[in-house]
């Protein structure tokens, strides 16, 4: 009698369903739990949730990159709108120094991320 | 029939709206299609037109379950035509009908994987009985087991 298993890569994208032939042989990098699916191989990553009663879900990862790149936009979107703010709020013979610093410093951070 | 891979792009208004529109008919639906979503999600339905289905992704997203008939009222959910079951109430439930053979009365139940059959000439509850009454039960000397009798030794004076 096998054993099949859902083998994910190390960021936890589905590659295949594996076959074992004894318990000892499943890794960490298994999903015991999962003895079937239907889903193509290094599209979709499995996320934990303890409230899921296989204890957590694949999902496409396309969609956890868009959604990943909005939340990035929208949370820069908020500090700038927060940034600006602060600007204004300045002497104005400080806001002209402020925004050349914060200007400075968006530069930095998007040269970080790349 | 709609479907979408639920994914909104960086894009121009008109387009945006467009895609957004392309979300709402996915959802209203059932992302309805021959084939499957192209992305699918836990807990997604998919109104498969080529099979006539409804279906559903179970919690984990590794699977279709099918949830009924698109043609069918009530998309004929429940059992198929036929089904045999057990039911502990006198009047069969609506949509049921009552064996009423009398080979099934005072009868007891036995699992096997074989092909479903009746069978036996003995009624559950004399058998039930008979198998737990042996009180009044004489053993003769062949049914009774070998053993030992011991006795203590006594003195009497002379």
């Amino acid at each position: 009698m096998t054993i099949r298993a859902a083998l994910l890569d190390a960021t936890g994208v589905y590659l295949r369903m594996d076959e074992l032939a004894e318990v000892s042989q499943i890794t960490e990098s298994h999903l015991s739990q999962i003895i079937e699916c239907d889903l193509p191989a290094g599209k979709y990553r499995w996320i934990a949730d303890s409230t899921n009663s296989f204890g957590g879900a694949f999902w496409p990862l396309a969609w956890i990159a868009r959604i990943e790149a909005d939340r990035f936009a929208v949370q820069e979107a908020a500090e700038r709108a927060a940034e600006r703010e602060r600007i204004r709020a300045l002497p104005a013979e400080l806001r002209r120094a402020a925004r050349a610093a914060a200007r400075a410093e968006r530069a930095a951070k998007v040269g970080n991320l790349g | 029939m709609s479907q979408h891979d639920y994914s909104l792009a960086d894009q121009t208004g008109a387009s945006f709206r467009s895609d957004l529109n392309g979300v709402l008919g996915a959802i209203v639906t059932q992302n309805s299609g021959a084939t499957e979503p192209s992305t699918m999600f836990a807990f997604q339905q998919w109104a498969d037109t080529t099979a006539g289905l409804a279906k559903i992704r179970n919690a984990a997203n590794t699977a279709w379950v099918t949830i009924g008939k698109l043609a069918s009222v009530g998309l004929d959910l429940g059992f198929a035509a036929g089904t045999r079951m057990l039911f502990q109430q006198t009047a069969a439930p609506t949509g049921w009908t009552k064996e009423t053979n009398a080979i099934y009365n005072d009868a007891a139940l036995r699992f096997q994987t074989g092909t479903v059959a009746t069978g036996g000439a003995n009624g559950f509850i004399a058998k039930m009985n008979a198998a737990g009454a042996t009180a009044g039960f004489t053993l003769t000397t062949a049914e009774i087991p070998s053993h030992t009798h011991t006795t203590d030794s006594q003195s009497v004076p002379a």
